[in-house]
């Protein structure tokens, strides 16, 4: 494999099997791991090797040779070289535990999906011991923290799968509905159901009023208390509604401004993260999805080498729900 | 111009090491020393760049790997019974049923020192010597303990008594100003940062007594240091306008300003921090020292402790988590690291926007806009630890100690957000 080694606009030192320099925020499928001077980032729907951004090359300099070889560590900026890694099995480690962290934040649980929520125990321990493995990547006083404790999770409920907005007027005339999917990049993990039909909207005309009631499933597992600043919102075309979590969904209304047309858009997110650039990519998503799909079934036909043990739990969770 | 072939010298330890026999316990999982090995016995007491500047460097030359090489393999026999003194120590500790500390960072030091010193650990006598160290390393307080501590403070009229001697040197403390303006000193010691040599201008500093001056100004003086009309607010260190004579206090739980904590709290982490109390003084005299130490300057008693807070102070004002660049080479290799830490945020859905509307993460996201604050905290309890124990700080460790503490807040600020971020986490101190 040929690898390039750059700078970036920022100054820092690249080395990446990709032509051109890495995209400067990671998206959905991004795994990535803090190591020494920089951070490495594969993405989980390719088989390339890691791309590796530098902010401090001396301290890097501890493992560089050992994930892209000594001919990597002292290439000249510019030029190309042959991967050649020095420890190849690390190299497999390094990439399992940036897929660990991934699966931490990323996994697109859903019922409706099918897709079990991976148990938060069990990959405490894939990444506490993926993390041990992976030793030489980090300084001596820095190893990226697995997360220490992992917390005690609260009663959760099943949630029914919401048809669609399970209140909100009840007479009326019906406009419009439709279903839609969450940009995940805009809502912490857990919240809300990663289907693309997790979300439903209904717009309404009622006494001379145009109203709109959004339903969003529940992330599998979501407690049944939800402290208030996780509360996720919905705008529905500039109107910001806070749901609440009614008895089997996230739910609100609001009345929309007259001239509202049917043709709706509804975007459920948590305010108070960092607004992504560009809207988000439902096509990454559902190949996302594919993938961990296919991870499952294989890890069920017995066909994946060294699933993690919370995915091996997953997979064998009943998803009929 | 021509440079000579480098190679990294990681690899080439990792190549003489690969020919030691007996070292597992001090190698990692693909054969390579651990990173602590390296940090703790090869460089200090093996390769010792200090005496071998060759050897010193993420890269090094063909004259250099050979010297590296002969150093690690003439001590092949040494650290081979390190391993096997470090393979005693965890199995030993494991008996005793010992789990404080990190097993490497405690004992890796002492293994050498053994191996130097007796040689092969005898399958007999060996475990009685572990026994023996662990034993002291861990049981040997000698009294200084949070108990003795709480004992102490717990009689009325010895509280009474430390309450009316603070607030008799609190009165007395010398306010003068000192005179001199120090900012170009400061920005080249940042400017020397990561490889130069900070020692020209921090012995300058001291001897302009640099730290007392920004210490005294931080008592009173509005818009001292670049930090507002109320500079020790400002920096985090008090929540009132102006620092106020601390308490005596009688429990851990308190203030979180370093300059508010009471002096229970101050010597309490002290205690609970330390490795080897022992070598601590008597908690009277912790308790007396404090009182006296509370009153000076950065409410520290070593000058060049309060320079490094100093140098703290300008580097800390000039972090710009959410931008980039910065004014000296110090400043910009924090700022890259927050950089990497944005990147590493937005991978893990863990990024805030600049000002959320909701508690708590409007005062997570809020550390980001006044990062100083964060950072001072940090860097004031690591100063406070090694002026309690007569430490000082050397040249070659200060730019450690000051991106330690970056990589410190950057750590913790990355698990507060999770936390704050997280379904399942029964709420805690918020």
């Amino acid at each position: 494999m040929v690898i390039r080694i750059l700078r970036d606009e920022h100054g820092a030192h690249v080395i990446t099997p990709h032509d051109g320099p890495p995209p400067e925020m990671p998206d959905v499928d991004a795994a990535v791991l803090d190591v020494a001077g920089g951070h490495l980032t594969w993405s989980v729907l390719s088989d390339a090797g890691p791309v590796a951004v530098i902010d401090d090359l001396d301290a890097a300099q501890s493992w560089i040779w050992a994930v892209y070889g000594e001919a990597a560590a002292v290439a000249d900026t510019g030029s190309t070289v042959d991967a050649d890694p020095a420890l190849p099995e690390l190299v497999v480690a390094a990439a399992r535990l940036a897929y660990a962290h991934w699966a931490a934040r990323w996994w697109p649980a859903s019922t409706i999906d099918a897709i079990p929520a991976l148990d938060e125990t069990l990959l405490a321990e894939d990444l506490a011991e993926l993390t041990t493995e992976c030793e030489l990547l980090f300084a001596a006083d820095e190893a990226e923290e697995a997360p220490a404790t992992v917390p005690a999770r609260g009663p959760s409920t099943a949630y029914a799968l919401a048809a669609g907005p399970s209140t909100g007027p009840d007479n009326g005339i019906v406009l419009s509905r439709g279903t839609t999917g969450t940009d995940w990049r805009r809502i912490p993990p857990g919240l809300v159901d990663a289907s693309e039909q997790a979300v439903s909207w209904q717009v309404t005309r009622i006494a001379a009023q145009t109203v709109v009631a959004v339903s969003a499933v529940p992330a599998p597992g979501l407690p049944t208390a939800v402290p208030a600043h996780l509360w996720p919102h919905a705008t529905v075309t500039g109107e910001d509604i806070a749901l609440r979590l009614a008895e089997d969904a996230w739910i609100g209304d609001s009345a929309l401004p007259p001239s509202t047309g049917p043709e709706v858009t509804v975007d459920v997110h948590l305010p108070g993260l960092a607004a992504p650039s560009g809207p988000g990519d439902r096509a990454l998503r559902t190949r996302v999805r594919a993938f961990v799909h296919a991870r499952l079934d294989a890890i069920r036909a017995g066909t994946l080498p060294d699933p993690l043990r919370a995915e091996t739990a997953a997979a064998a969770t009943e998803t009929d729900y | 111009m021509p440079t000579a072939p480098q190679r990294p010298r990681a690899l080439v330890i990792h190549e003489v090491w690969r020919e030691l026999r007996g070292v597992q316990a001090l190698s990692g999982p693909q054969g390579a020393p651990l990173s602590r090995t390296v940090k703790l016995i090869l460089d200090p007491l093996v390769i010792r760049p200090v005496q071998h500047p060759h050897c010193a460097g993420p890269l090094v030359t063909a004259e250099g790997a050979a010297r590296l090489t002969e150093l690690i393999r003439a001590a092949g026999a040494v650290l081979a019974d390190t391993a096997g003194w470090f393979a005693l120590f965890k199995r030993v500790r494991r008996l005793m049923r010992i789990t404080d500390g990190h097993p490497q960072d405690r004992y890796f030091q002492r293994c050498f020192e053994l191996a130097t010193t007796v040689g092969t650990p005898d399958p007999a006598a060996g475990r009685a010597t572990v026994e023996e160290a662990l034993r002291e390393m861990h049981d040997a307080s000698e009294g200084r303990t949070v108990e003795a501590l709480k004992a102490h403070l717990a009689d009325p009229d010895r509280a009474a008594e430390l309450a009316a001697r603070l607030k008799k040197s609190w009165v007395a403390r010398d306010e003068t100003p000192v005179p001199g303006d120090h900012d170009d000193l400061l920005t080249a010691v940042l400017d020397a940062f990561p490889s130069g040599d900070p020692g020209p201008g921090t012995r300058r500093l001291t001897a302009a007594r640099a730290g007392t001056a920004s210490g005294r100004a931080l008592w009173a003086v509005r818009d001292a240091l670049g930090a507002g009309p109320h500079p020790a607010r400002e920096l985090g260190l008090t929540a009132h306008d102006v620092p106020v004579v601390p308490s005596p206090g009688a429990s851990s739980s308190g203030p979180a300003e370093p300059f508010d904590r009471t002096v229970y709290q101050r010597i309490f982490t002290v205690l609970r921090t330390s490795a080897d109390r022992a070598e601590l003084p008597p908690v009277a005299e912790l308790v007396a020292a404090e009182a006296v130490r509370a009153c000076e300057p950065w409410a520290l008693s070593d000058e060049t402790l309060r320079v490094v807070a100093a140098v703290g102070v300008r580097l800390a004002l000039g972090l710009r988590p959410l931008e980039t660049g910065g004014e000296t080479a110090a400043h910009r290799a924090v700022n890259a690291r927050w950089r990497r830490e944005a990147y590493v945020l937005r991978a893990r859905r863990l990024s805030l926007a600049p000002e959320p509307a909701a508690e708590p993460l409007t005062r997570v996201a809020g550390e980001l806009a006044r990062p100083w604050r964060a950072y001072l905290r940090r860097l004031w309890a690591r100063l406070h630890g090694r002026d309690v124990r007569g430490l000082g700080v050397h040249d070659t460790e200060l730019w450690d100690l000051l991106d330690g503490v970056a990589r410190s807040v950057i750590l913790d600020h990355r698990d507060q957000v999770r936390r704050a971020l997280s379904v399942h986490e029964t709420s805690p101190a918020w």
